[in-house]
């Protein structure tokens, strides 16, 4: 399971998806990221500890993708997040 | 561009724990200041975030003079924005480092006003005030902030610009940046800058060696022979902004005043709009239809292009937006002056 760690602020600044990073965060990385608007909306979902599949399920509810395509995407993804440390790996 | 309340102030209050001579903004300490209470600059910071705001300045007169600065600064906080913080740094208690420690801005300005306990006595009236800052200092620096010195000097102090910066590079690592241009006082300041502000020609010396300096460090030594300095004009710019005030003024950035009031800039109150009494997003809406401007009153002159003077600087120093102030105008001059020695 995926979840985002704690130290980001996601706000919308024009029309623009951002993470500020706030809090002991700070000492990691000063200032912010900017988000495509699935990465915000898989952002907002990971909240809550979420597995791949879940993930890109939501993706297909929401945006006209096929499952696979889906997958791909999301674990493309949350390889890039962990090895930020974005995101982290939690017990289901 | 279209406006966007991108970069905003939060100015906690006018009042201040120090007295500096050249201060534009303070205020005589007076329970009469309706300064806003913790509830409503927590409510202000919430709504200016809805409206996306990015980038917001906490300031003062000193924030955190403030008996509820750490209440005010704890509540805007997790709202999410880039934060930045001005402060003098003589008052950074234990309470305020507990609550930057755990919140810590993304950005920390610090003024400095002298090189010694004897400038902040005559300066600022805090005989131990050098020591204090110092002190405020080294705590604030142990913030994972990005932490920026200034310094703004008097007639006195400028000719200390070498020694100050000497002193806190060697003690921090940091260059302090001058600001020497100090402007009368604004908004029902009660200081007098003028009285002991640098003159156009300290003041050109001083920021013209001090910049010159600094470039021919940035040069590595082993390029030094190659290299030679050349001045450019002020690029112009092709494309047209639209602007209230001649800048991003009212366009991108705003102030809230102590008192809850939207200001363009803040050192111009002539054109506001109520923040507290109409909510921000639409006090920031109908901000523009309160501006009106007389035509720029130097409309021929030939260092126009080069010249700073704004209609902020025009009141603060001449008490109209028609006035030609001597000393932008003087300031300019010289400038342009020492360019073509230069060249
Ligand atoms: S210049 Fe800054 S520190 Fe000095 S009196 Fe004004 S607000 Fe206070
Ligand atoms: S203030 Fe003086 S230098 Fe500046 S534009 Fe006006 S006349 Fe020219």
């Amino acid at each position: 399971m995926y979840q985002t760690k704690p130290g980001f602020v996601h706000r919308k600044i024009a029309d623009v998806d951002v993470l500020i990073s706030i809090g002991g965060n700070v000492a990691d990385f000063n200032g912010y990221i900017t988000l495509n608007e699935t990465c915000a909306f898989l952002w907002d979902l990971m909240a809550e500890p979420k597995c791949s599949e879940q993930l890109a399920q939501s993706l297909c509810s929401e945006y006209e993708v096929s499952y696979e395509e889906a997958l791909a995407d999301v674990q493309e993804l949350l390889t890039f997040l962990t090895e930020r440390a974005l995101v982290q790996e939690v017990e289901a | 561009m279209s406006r966007y309340p991108m970069d905003g102030t939060f100015e906690l209050t006018l009042r201040c724990n120090l007295r500096c001579k050249m201060c534009m903004f303070r205020r005589e300490d007076s329970q009469a200041m309706e300064e806003l209470t913790a509830a409503q600059w927590i409510d202000l910071a919430d709504q200016v975030a809805k409206a996306g705001t990015m980038s917001l300045l906490i300031t003062g007169g000193e924030p955190l003079f403030r008996k509820d600065f750490t209440e005010i600064y704890a509540g805007i906080y997790p709202k999410g924005f880039l934060l930045a913080l001005y402060t003098n740094a003589t008052l950074v208690t234990d309470r305020v480092m507990e609550t930057l420690r755990a919140m810590p801005p993304h950005r920390i300005g610090v003024t400095l006003y002298g090189t010694c306990n004897e400038d902040y006595k005559n300066i600022c009236g805090l005989s131990d005030g050098f020591d204090r800052a110092m002190e405020g200092i080294e705590k604030l620096r142990t913030l994972p902030s990005a932490l920026e010195l200034r310094f703004t000097p008097t007639c006195d102090t400028i000719e200390k610009i070498e020694e100050l910066d000497k002193r806190i590079y060697d003690r921090f690592g940091i260059h302090p940046i001058l600001s020497a241009r100090v402007f009368k006082a604004v908004r029902g300041g009660c200081m007098q800058p003028e009285t002991c502000r640098p003159s156009p020609r300290q003041t050109v010396d001083i920021t013209w060696k001090q910049t010159e300096a600094r470039l021919r460090n940035l040069i590595p030594e082993e390029f030094k022979k190659y290299v030679k300095l050349e001045i450019s004009d002020r690029c112009e710019y092709t494309e047209q902004t639209q602007t209230l005030l001649g800048c991003g003024a009212g366009m991108k950035s705003f102030t809230v005043t102590y008192d809850g009031k939207l200001l363009g800039c803040q050192l111009l109150d002539t054109f506001q709009t109520d923040a507290l009494q109409e909510g921000f997003l639409p006090a920031w809406e109908r901000f523009p239809e309160t501006v009106q401007l007389p035509p720029h009153p130097c409309g021929d002159c030939e260092y126009l292009q080069n010249c700073t003077l704004c209609p902020a600087v025009a009141m603060a120093e001449t008490g109209s937006f028609t006035g030609v102030p001597s000393y932008i105008c003087e300031i300019t001059k010289l400038t342009e002056k020492r360019k073509e020695e230069f060249r």
